[in-house]
Formats: structure tokens, sequence, C-alpha cells
């Protein structure tokens, strides 16, 4: 790291970083808490755990100026693991899901990202809004009124309070809402459900700890399942947040420092008695309004210590309602509303992969589970479509009783069989020429489709001729390293 | 010849009070030498922003909204740098209108300098570059975070202006025992920038008498290429010497090698070619 680098990452914008650290910090403390209690922890372990993340992420991170904390994606894989076994083992699994991603990092994982689609990352989004609205559906049913008007007010104030003259572009919203709802409850003394009500808030700084657990193998093995779903989940929303940040910024980032950078912080947080979490698109948007630097991410995670270690009396008193409403406007507006208008125009294997990898994240509860047959999804499309990309045109020299072949296109896996139907094995003729030097036989599936289709033919009692094998089955590139050679793929593509 | 013709000698501007003595620096080597000449022009991103938004609430389409906006914003901002950039380089390559120079060309890049000139380093023959930049003040006596940036990043010759134009009639080799002082010396041999020019070769030491062989190796070498020289012994702190001594014997530039330490030791230690950027006078070319 060369030290001009850092300087400029840390210090190039000093005003808008800590400007924007306050306002990030205000903004994920509402967050942490409901992380919190979707996971089913006391509000302080959301809280130390985005004060963690957030410094250890500033200094370690490969992303400056994107914002890391305690997120609803890892929360939501967390709920079953604290309901059997209790908050010691998560804190264990917490840190055993940053060893997996440090390992990650060093194992270069991050390259797999390019798997993953633009569908299915429209789809991962939809899915993580959803499942933040449906988590706060329990707040919100066998309630009385009070409590929804509370939320109606809090989500208008929200959403109107910008349009006040002056003021409104201030204060950050949210922060108007906790405030203006605590007061009317206080006020008008409305007997509802606080945050002091859903657990223990920080009293003091967070401390160093070593989770309270067995080191056996029987805990590792009931831990680590969750720790590859956190850990997969956390790097999968980490490197698309990182890539969205890139394009905002038109800067580049370290995918692989970014991973590691996750795992350090996850095992920081799990230490200092924290949930694991990720990166968060939401507010590193709100971010990168207007900080870029690794000092905005510090400053978010400091000043929300500092902010809930002094306020964590007054904190107790928030009604949840007010929470309901901030984690309703973070759902909007984490859902993409403009893949609702592609629906129409996109092509209809875009939308399947968006709407199945949508499916199952709900169904499942697990983010991992939706990108993962995203992925598988968008791969089977892909190979349905390069079937198309293959033909056999054939002739027949009557003078020398030679029926030609002449095989264009790519033959693979799932165009092998056709690839053998345009044979006329019944066709009872002298010699028989199959010309593959403009065809591409990209696994050993093709290679064996053409062993089949020669033996066939000769069992007619035809010769065969194979022609131009070598250039045809330079494709099987498993064998060279195609990537990086221009001249390579010009041999292996010409004609195309 | 055809690998060196792809190679340029690349003079770096900034619109500085400088430029003029940049380019016709520049111009002179680009000659001596028979090479094409570049100028360049990066364009810096910095971090900074101009707009601070302090409400932080999550509304529908944001990343979308943003994205428009960042990009607009940029786009204005590049637009106007990129015509600035335009007019610097127009007006350069119209001071070396007529001059007896293979051919110039003009290219503007995006990004900091020492970004921009790894991306360049294979065309680059010699770097002319300025030891002030736009945005230093006058009287900053130290060396710009951006200059010693692209020194380190960049293995190539790198001649750095500092002061008025004047054809150099004599140099000072700050000679000793290392890789890139040699190559300095094999270069003064070689080039026919330095053909007209005195060269005296001196070598500092912190105690006298040792070292006598080191300048009697690069006597035979200087005198063999047929240049005209003078060696010297001097002893004392090499920093002040060295410079003392070109001061008294009025001499035009120096040429030196530079970070022959590791990293580490500059680090602790500073680095003694930092030092002698920072105290000369005049303009110093640095053999990497």
């Amino acid at each position: 790291m060369r030290l001009s680098q850092l300087k400029k990452d840390w210090l190039g914008n000093i005003r808008g970083d800590i400007l924007a650290g306050i306002v990030v910090a205000l903004a994920l403390i509402p967050e942490a808490i409901a992380f919190s209690i979707i996971a089913g922890v006391d509000p302080k372990i959301g809280l130390y755990a985005s004060f963690a993340i957030a410094v250890i992420i500033a200094i370690v991170g490969g992303r400056p100026g994107m914002i890391s904390a305690a997120t609803a994606a890892a929360a939501l894989l967390m709920v079953t693991l604290v309901k059997d076994h209790g908050l010691q083992y998560l804190l264990a699994a917490s840190i055993l899901a940053g060893v997996l991603q440090v390992i990650a990092g060093y194992l270069n994982l991050h390259q797999l990202i390019s798997f993953i689609s633009r569908s299915v990352m429209v789809g991962f989004l939809n899915a993580l809004a959803i499942l933040i609205f449906m988590a706060q559906l329990p707040e919100l049913t066998n309630v009385t009124w009070h409590v929804y008007a509370l939320t109606a007010l809090g989500l208008a104030i929200i959403y109107l309070f910008p349009y006040v003259p002056k003021i409104g572009t201030l204060l950050p919203s949210p922060l108007v809402t906790i405030i203006v709802l605590s007061a009317l409850v206080i006020a008008l003394d409305i007997d509802v459900r606080t945050i002091g009500d859903m657990g223990q808030l920080p009293d003091t700084l967070p401390i160093f700890l070593w989770p309270d657990i067995p080191l056996t193998l029987e805990t590792l093995w009931i831990i680590l399942p969750y720790s590859i779903a956190i850990a997969v989940v956390g790097l999968l929303e980490s490197l698309m947040t990182a890539q969205v940040i890139d394009e905002m910024t038109d800067t580049d980032s370290d995918k692989r420092r970014e991973c590691k950078g996750q795992g350090i912080a996850n095992i920081g947080s799990g230490l200092l008695g924290g949930m694991a979490g990720c990166a968060m698109i939401g507010q590193s948007i709100i971010n990168v309004k207007s900080g870029r630097g690794r000092l905005s991410t510090f400053s978010a995670g400091l000043f929300l210590l500092i902010m809930v270690v002094f306020i964590a009396d007054y904190l107790s008193v928030v009604p949840m309602a007010a929470l309901v409403a901030i984690m309703i406007m973070v759902s909007i507006g984490t859902f993409n509303w403009q893949s609702l208008k592609d629906l129409r125009t996109n092509p209809p294997q875009a939308t399947i992969i968006m709407l199945s990898t949508v499916t199952v994240t709900v169904y499942t509860h697990n983010l991992a589970f939706g990108v993962i047959t995203g992925v598988v999804l968008a791969s089977l499309f892909m190979a349905g479509r390069l079937r198309e990309y293959m033909y056999i045109d054939s002739q027949y020299d009557e003078s020398t009783q030679t029926r030609t072949y002449l095989v264009i296109g790519q033959v693979f896996f799932n165009s092998s069989e056709k690839f053998i139907s345009y044979f006329d094995f019944k066709e009872a003729v002298d010699k028989v020429i199959i010309d593959v030097h403009r065809a591409h036989f990209w696994d050993i599936s093709a290679i064996h489709a053409l062993d089949k289709v020669v033996i066939k033919l000769r069992r007619e009692g035809a010769d065969v001729e194979i022609m131009g094998l070598n250039e045809a089955s330079e494709t099987l590139v498993d064998k060279f390293a195609v990537h990086d050679k221009p001249e390579k793929i010009e041999k292996v593509m010409g004609g195309h | 010849m055809q690998s060196l013709e792809k190679q340029w000698v690349t003079a770096c501007l900034d619109g500085s009070n400088l430029t003029n003595d940049i380019i016709d620096y520049a111009a002179w080597i680009a000659e001596k030498v028979n090479s094409p000449l570049e100028l360049l022009h990066s364009i810096e991103h910095s971090l900074l922003l101009a707009n601070i938004d302090q409400t932080g609430n999550l509304v529908p389409n944001m990343a979308d909204n943003l994205m428009a906006v960042l990009s607009e914003e940029e786009a204005n901002e590049n637009k106007l740098h990129i015509q600035e950039g335009k007019a610097l380089l127009a007006r350069a390559k119209d001071r070396l209108k007529g001059r007896p120079i293979k051919d110039v060309i003009t290219k503007q890049r995006h990004g900091s300098l020492s970004e921009c000139l790894m991306d360049l380093e294979d065309e680059i023959r010699v770097l002319v570059v300025g030891f002030r930049g736009k945005t230093t003040p006058e009287d900053e006596t130290g060396i710009s975070e951006q200059l010693e940036e692209s020194i380190r990043a960049l293995h190539k010759p790198i001649f750095i202006v500092n002061g008025d134009f004047a054809v150099p009639q004599s140099l000072m080799l700050a000679y000793n025992n290392t890789d890139g002082a040699k190559k300095a010396l094999d270069m003064i041999c070689r080039s026919p920038l330095f053909e007209d020019m005195t060269i005296h070769c001196v070598h500092a030491v912190k105690e006298s008498g040792a070292d006598k062989d080191i300048l009697q190796q690069a006597a035979e070498q200087l005198s063999l290429s047929g240049r005209r020289f003078e060696t010297a012994l001097l002893s004392g702190d090499p920093q002040t010497e060295l410079l003392a001594y070109q001061a008294k014997h009025h001499l035009d530039m120096t040429v030196m090698g530079a970070f022959n330490h590791g990293k580490l030791r500059s680090l602790f230690f500073g680095s003694f070619t930092l030092k002698m950027l920072k105290n000369n006078q005049k303009s110093v070319l640095l053999i990497r």
C-alpha cells in the first residue's frame, strides 16, 4: 500500500467524510437494533457489531467509502441458531464465518462474482427488500390501532420531511421520525412496545471476549452450516455493493482485499460480542452522496458507538413503530422498482431468473439459496442458447460416392445429441468425410459424440475420414489457458 | 530501431509556471537524441465532493437517480478539464512549431500523474516533469507528493525541470558505487545529449581517502567515450558537499541514480535522492 494512496483514502475528503459518517451512524442505529430483533438477540449485539464491523472494514476493506455493519441478510440466517443454541454459538459462528471469508479471499473466490448476472443481482435485492418487510410484520400484527397510526405518521415524516424548507435537508428524516414519535408516545402516554422492551441496550463499551462454548467437534458441526451461509451471503452482498459503489464513484476497488477485510471485520465483531454482518447497499449509497474515503466508514462506526453509549437510556423509550417505519423505508428503498417495469420488456429468461431468485430466497429465508438458483438457471439458459449455434451442412458427390458433412459451430454437452442427429446412418455410401475445421469441440461429451458417429458410420460399411480435428479440438480449452492471449482466442474463435 | 521509434520523450504539462521551461527542455532533449516528443496532460480526479447531502433516508430508485446525478456532474467537470488541457497542449504545440523535432503528439489521460505514467511506462524514453506542479505553492520548498510518487513509480530516466530554460553546458554526475550511478555513467558516455557538455564526475564520501578506485574506473570510461570531463573526490556529508561543489563550479544540471537503498531505509532516514532534489537549484536527471 503506497503511503500517498493511504493518505488520499483517509484524508482526501475530511469534511464530507465526517458529515457523511454522522448521517450514516444515525441511520445505522435503528437498523442495527432492528436487525438484532430479526436475529432474536438483544439490540446491543447488533449495535456492537455495527461499530466493530464499520471501524475494522474502514481500515482493512478493499472498497473505501463502502459501509458495512450488521445487516438483514446476515441476521436472517441466524434466527434458528439463536433459537436453538443461544447467543454464544452465534458469536462463535460469526467468528468462523469471518475465518471462512478470509480463506475465500486467499483462494480468490471473489472472481466467482462474475457468474452473478444482472437478473440474479436484481432478484437478490428484491428478495432482501421483501424479507426486511416481512420481518416487520410481527410488530404489526395483534397490536392496537395506535401502532398503525404511529407507523403511518412515521412514514409520512420520513418521506415528507425532506420537503420542509431549510431544515428539511439539514436533518436526516429518520432521526426526526424517531424524535417525534418518541415525544408523542411519552406526551400522550400511549402504551406501545418500545425498544427497551426488546432486550438489553449497550451500557458499556464493547469488551473483548472469547465466546463461551465448548471447543468440540460437535460445536463445529452445529455452527459450520450457519457460518458457511453467513460467509457466502456476506461476501455476495459485499461484492455486489462494491460493484455498485465502483460504478457510482467511477473508481476501482480491490475485491480480494474486501473479502479478507469482511472476514477480519466479522472475526472482530464476534470477539467484541457482536453478530456477523456485511456491506449494506442502501447505507453505502447514502454515504457516497457526501463521503468517499475510508474516514467516512470509520467515523460512522465511531459515532455510532459514542451516540449509543451516551443515549442508551433515551433509546429505550423509542417506540417500535418508529423502527418499523424506518425499516419499511429501507425495504422500499432496497427494492428495485424499475425491475417491475422491466418485466414487460426484458426477455422472459431474465424474468424467470429474477423471479426464481426472489421466490427461493423468500421461501428459504436464505439469500445464498436464491442466488445459487439464479446462477444455475442463468447457466442453463446460456447453455441452451449456445446449443442453437451449431449446424451441419452435408453434400453428396455422386462420382466418388462420398458424403461430406461440414460441421459448423459449438459442440458441447448440450448440443452433442443434436450433433449426432444430423447424421444419416441409414444412407449406404462408400465414404464419409466429416469436416470439423469450423467447429469447436468444447468438452469430452463432444469428443465422445464424434467417436460415436464415426463408429456407427463404420458399422454401416463406410470409410470415415475426419478433417480438421486439430483445429476443432483446440477449443478443449481446459488444456490451455486461453485467457489474456488475444491471438489464441482469435485462432480458436476465428470465423465467428 | 523499430522498438525505439515507439518510445517518446514525454513532457508532463499541467499549466504551472514552469510549463514553457518543461516544453523547452523536452524539445532540447528530443532534438538531441533524435526522438519523437509526446506532450502529456493528466486529468486528476479528486475525492473531494462539492455537495454534501445530509438527508439520510432511502428513497425508491435512489441508486439509479444518484448515479445519473453524479455522472452528470462529473461529465461537466471532466469536459471542462479536457478543454483546458486541450488548450494547454495546443499552446505547447504552437511553441514547438518549426523546431526540428521528429514528431510531436499530444495525449490526455484520466487519473493521477503516477497512474498515467505507469500506464504509459513502455512508451516513455525520457520523462520531463516540473519540480513544482500547478497546485504546489510558490514558496513550498518540499518535494510535491505527486512528483515523489511518480519518481518512485516510473523506472525510466526522469528529467526534473527546476527553473528557466538554458541549454546546459555542464553537468555534475553524483557518482558512487551503485547500479543507478553506473547506469547514469553509461548513459552519459553513450547518449548524444551529453556530447557538448563538460562532465564533472564527483564522488562524495563521509571519510576522506576511501574509494579512489571508483573514480578511477569512471574516469577511464569517460575518456574512452571522448567526453570532456573532470573528476573530484569530496569528503563530508555527501548532500551538502555535492551541492556546494555544483554551486562553486556553476554546473547547469545534476545527473544521479535514484533510490538505490531499500524502502525501509528511506522510510527511516529519508531518501538521499529526495533530499538532493529538494535542495537543488538546478534541474536534475534521475536514472532509475
